[in-house]
């Protein structure tokens, strides 16, 4: 089986140093006609790629599937990294990649209206398992070929804000809910809050759709404040109470109801005898108890999406998700200001958070879940992804490489937590990297799905290991290999840095070795983070 | 596997021999200690306040904790406790369940009120001789019909905290040990709430899950690649501290400390036959995996295990075939092999199963069982007064104000587990394991 000479591991500074590329072209211009710098740099050295502008991958970690050589051609040829963002915030200004725009057709579940589903069910055909796990797959592989990645990252972000598990009795509207986010994530947030909590599928989630005028349920009415809008600590108990009697009377008309003919069936709608007419105040807001066909609820959500506390948490919820696990104060608040300022319009915010020094200072500082660890890893690798031809193809079976918490199955109203700690343990790392290694050597999935070979990754000509290991990490990396990425490549591979490839070393990197290679280089702490 | 490498051995006197020293020392000598056992490749943080666990029972034999496993099977759907645990003598029993009740001439175990269903055929060994018991009218303190919510309040168990974190997951962190190995979760590489939480765990669909890509000696079976590529991802991490640095090498070192029982081909043994055909072989791997676990001694405590579909709203059957009837003779069958399985370690291995609910008492119009509230648990092995029916029965037709047609719940379902983590595990109080709630001694566990 070994077909590589078994040269012992070099350890520490014993290994040769190799030749370190500049940070920055500019430095490289100043000192390029000195002598000095010839005499470090001998002509006979091969020739350098480009460094890559690091503000641009690290945009590109924070708003797209990950940084790719591709991404990059994108955002420069769009006038660099704020031009680029700024155009994505119109999504529909961006062409939309050829794949990303085939995607819909891949999955025809998705397509079902609500009482499709609920047909479909009854009939004993594809449940609520099969529709929720083909809105994971579109979901995965959005991400992964879409363009418009601010797009995709601010629905994943309202998506885990007003998380509903796909799982859950809502399934049935749970599609029809992702179209929802999508056609507000780049808005106002005040029109994404009403939209979303009268949907059937919140009103399901969270209880309202079965509240009654004699006893308003207050499982929304309590996870509106407390995790969607204001959060812990700025209201009471009779506040929850009178929360759940503004929102009373919203509920669905459910497909086995033959009383409400006049609402179409699996909708939401106002029912005037199930609103609890009492009094209400919550933070300042008040209803004289008259639900004025609906309205009032609505009125009460805009009112909180504009509450400053609700500034807050948005703001916190955003500097987290794009700037790292603690954001300080005077970033929130900053965000918070441009939030209120602009009517809770996201876009403002989003603006002013990609032009604050802590965004540019932020670079590598979260971690990837697993999922955008996977999405990375298809981006990188280049892997193919074919339309499916039943439901073992790699469209489908990819909802279960990457080993972690499906897209929005988080259990519980909360959504997924956002923070390092959630996504750092053995069974993650032991799940990602097998995940990794699927990939790179083409083991999993196998259906419709074609993989670049190990022999693609090689570097022309005659190389040594360290240069092998150089291109690998520009490649997944978008940066040169350092020295322990390039002493972990040379003893994955059971070779020493400076040893040069010879017929057979290049022989075995092009196939069962340099799986070994790409592993070490996607198995690394600078493709675990973004 | 000639050539595996030298250190599984040593790696498990290690093991048993830092666990010593842990339940040796006080806590004062251990203020904030870090001891580094096996290399850069292994941590282990101890602190003072970690190490005893201030409201446990001081009279406690702490060496009887040594070693000791709780498995706990976690029976999601919500089973029908009144179909396995049969209240016969209640007379509201039989006419509540005219398709697909139980007849009272075919219990097993009967006594004047309960009788269990013929397919725990299986288990009667170990009721006669006292390892196997069953405790009725358990559960949540108020009815919750939602599988999802009531899942997660059963596992979390804790209304004082808003964190994610489920009992099991609290119990292992009350000790000095760090290892995820303490508390192994199989049947599915995503933690439940159960096991989730601060306290490093592990998941897996089996043993087999717990391999290091690359170094999987099931598949990579030359040892020299197997270390180089330990070697070369412990170098790559080498200079990342922090929690997903510490992932990593938690990751090598439970590889390590896991490998060799993950790669060991020994079967099943003592005789012991698991089940091979659906329903029962996923449960059955789970189990097989569970026994070597236990048997290969690195620091187990705790092993979460999800069986079963047991949402029976439709066709539930009848006592001699039907899907409870199934799936009732493949968790018995299952059980059996499995304490079959662990021979003499049986005596520091306790069993339990948990479900969300119960179901009603009458059947529906479909011949299947609504959701309902009370339920039944079953306790094997290791301190459990076997060979009889536990619980407070509070009879099918009580005026309780939250009964609609349920099993009333008489025991809180943290009593049950209470008594088993304050008997087997002595180093851990009850109180911890489940804030807010005073628990109340039942008997089920000497």
């Amino acid at each position: 089986m070994l077909s590589v000479p078994l040269l012992p591991l070099l350890r520490g500074r014993a290994r040769p140093k190799r030749h370190k590329v500049h940070g920055k072209k500019k430095h490289h211009k100043r000192h390029h006609t000195k002598h000095r710098h010839q005499r470090h740099h001998p002509k006979k050295h091969p020739a350098k790629p480009a460094p890559v502008d690091p503000s641009v991958v690290h945009v590109a970690d924070r708003f797209t599937g990950g940084y790719t050589e591709a991404q990059g051609r994108a955002i420069s040829a769009a006038g660099g990294t704020l031009a680029w963002f700024d155009k994505q915030l119109a999504p529909g200004s961006v062409a939309e990649s050829a794949r990303a725009g085939q995607l819909w057709s891949w999955f025809p579940l998705l397509a079902n209206t609500p009482q499709q589903r609920y047909a479909s069910e009854r009939a004993g055909k594809e449940g609520s398992w099969e529709h929720g796990i083909d809105l994971v797959s579109w979901t995965i592989l959005r991400r992964a070929h879409s363009e418009r990645g601010v797009l995709e990252s601010m629905v994943e972000l309202w998506s885990d804000h007003l998380h509903i598990a796909w799982g859950s009795d809502a399934w049935y509207w749970r599609q029809d809910f992702d179209t929802l986010i999508r056609s507000h994530a780049l808005g106002r947030f005040s029109d994404l809050l009403v939209a979303a909590s009268l949907h059937p599928a919140m009103l399901v989630w969270l209880n309202n759709a079965q509240s009654t005028a004699a006893h308003p349920d207050e499982n929304q009415g309590r996870e509106l404040l407390e995790l969607h809008t204001v959060g812990r600590g700025q209201y009471g108990e009779d506040e929850v109470k009178a929360s759940a009697r503004i929102l009373s009377g919203w509920t669905v008309r459910f497909a086995w109801d033959t009383t409400h003919t006049t609402v179409a069936p699996m909708a939401a709608f106002y029912d005037p005898k199930r609103h609890a007419t009492g009094p209400a105040t919550v933070l300042g807001f008040t209803s004289d108890g008259d639900g004025r066909d609906g309205q009032t609820a609505k009125d009460y959500l805009t009112y909180l999406a504009r509450h400053p506390a609700t500034a807050r948490r948005i703001a916190t919820r955003i500097a987290t998700r794009f700037v790292s696990d603690s954001p300080s104060a005077a970033l929130v608040s900053h965000l918070a200001q441009v939030y209120l300022a602009n009517d809770t319009d996201v876009r403002p915010v989003l603006r002013a958070l990609v032009r604050h020094p802590e965004f540019a200072a932020s670079a590598k500082k979260k971690v990837r879940t697993p999922v955008a660890d996977l999405v990375a890893t298809i981006r990188v690798l280049g892997v193919d992804i074919h339309p499916p031809t039943d439901r073992d193809s790699a469209a489908h079976t990819i909802a279960y490489v990457h080993g972690g918490l499906q897209p929005y199955s988080w259990p519980r109203p909360g959504g997924p937590p956002d923070t390092a700690a959630a996504y750092a343990s053995a069974s993650r790392m032991l799940a990602s990297f097998e995940m990794h290694w699927n990939l790179a050597g083409g083991y999993w999935p196998t259906q419709d799905v074609v993989y670049r070979k190990p022999s693609a990754f090689l570097p022309a000509g005659a190389f040594t290991v360290a240069q092998y290991a150089d291109r690998l990490c520009r490649l997944v990396h978008a940066t040169g290999a350092d020295d322990a990425s390039t002493h972990a490549v040379a003893q994955a591979v059971g070779a020493s840095a400076g040893q040069a490839a010879d017929a057979s070393l290049r022989g075995a990197l092009g196939s069962w070795l340099g799986v070994r290679a790409l592993g070490a280089v996607l198995d690394h702490p600078r493709h675990l983070t973004r | 596997m000639t050539h595996e490498p030298s250190c599984c051995a040593d790696l498990r006197t290690a093991t048993l021999s830092r666990r010593r020293l842990l339940a040796g020392l006080g806590a004062a000598a251990l203020g904030g200690m870090t001891v580094s056992v096996f290399g850069d490749a292994v941590r282990q943080v101890s602190y003072a306040d970690t190490v005893t666990d201030p409201s446990a029972d001081p009279t406690a034999t702490p060496q009887a904790a040594a070693g000791n496993v709780l498995v706990v099977l976690s029976l999601r759907g919500a089973i029908d406790g009144l179909g396995v645990v049969v209240p016969h003598g209640d007379p509201a029993y039989a006419p509540a369940r005219p398709r697909i009740g139980i007849p009272q001439s075919r219990l097993l175990a009967a006594d004047s009120m309960f009788g269990l269903h013929p397919a725990m055929a299986p288990l009667m060994p170990w009721w006669t001789s006292g390892k196997f018991a069953a405790v009725q009218a358990v559960g949540l303190p108020l009815p919750n019909r939602s599988h999802f919510s009531a899942m997660e309040q059963i596992e979390e168990a804790d209304a004082t905290s808003s964190v994610r974190q489920g009992w099991v997951n609290r119990m292992v962190g009350l000790d000095a040990d760090v290892q995820p190995t303490e508390a192994v979760h199989l049947s599915s590489s995503m933690a439940p709430t159960l096991v989730a939480g601060p306290a490093p765990t592990l998941a897996a669909d089996g043993l087999s899950g717990i391999a290091l890509a690359g170094a999987n000696p099931a598949y990579d079976t030359d040892p020299v690649w197997r270390q180089r590529r330990r070697t070369s991802l412990a170098t790559a991490w080498s200079g990342t501290t922090g929690t997903l640095g510490d992932a990593v090498r938690d990751a090598l070192e439970v590889t390590e400390r896991l490998g060799p029982v993950a790669a060991s081909t020994g079967g099943p043994q003592n005789g012991a036959t698991y089940p091979t055909a659906w329903p029962g072989a996923d449960l059955a791997d789970a189990l097989r995996d569970t026994a070597r676990l236990i048997r290969a001694d690195v620091g187990t405590e705790v092993v979460s295990i999800d069986f079963g579909s047991w949402d029976l709203h439709a066709n539930y059957g009848s006592a001699d075939s039907g899907t409870m009837t199934g799936l009732i003779g493949a968790l018995a069958g299952n059980i059996a092999a499995f304490l079959t399985d662990l021979g003499p370690d049986l005596g520091r291995v306790t069993v339990l199963t948990i479900s969300e609910f119960g179901r009603r008492l009458g059947e529906n119009g479909a011949g299947g069982l609504d959701h309902g509230w009370g339920n039944m648990m079953l306790l094997f092995g290791a301190g459990v007064r076997g060979g009889r029916y536990h619980g407070t029965w509070p009879g099918l037709t009580t005026t309780n104000p939250y009964v609609d047609d349920d099993l009333a719940v008489t025991t809180d379902y943290r009593d049950v587990i209470g008594e088993v983590i304050a008997k087997r595990f002595p180093g851990r109080s009850p109180a911890s394991v489940f804030p807010g709630h005073q628990p109340r001694p039942i008997g089920v566990m000497s």
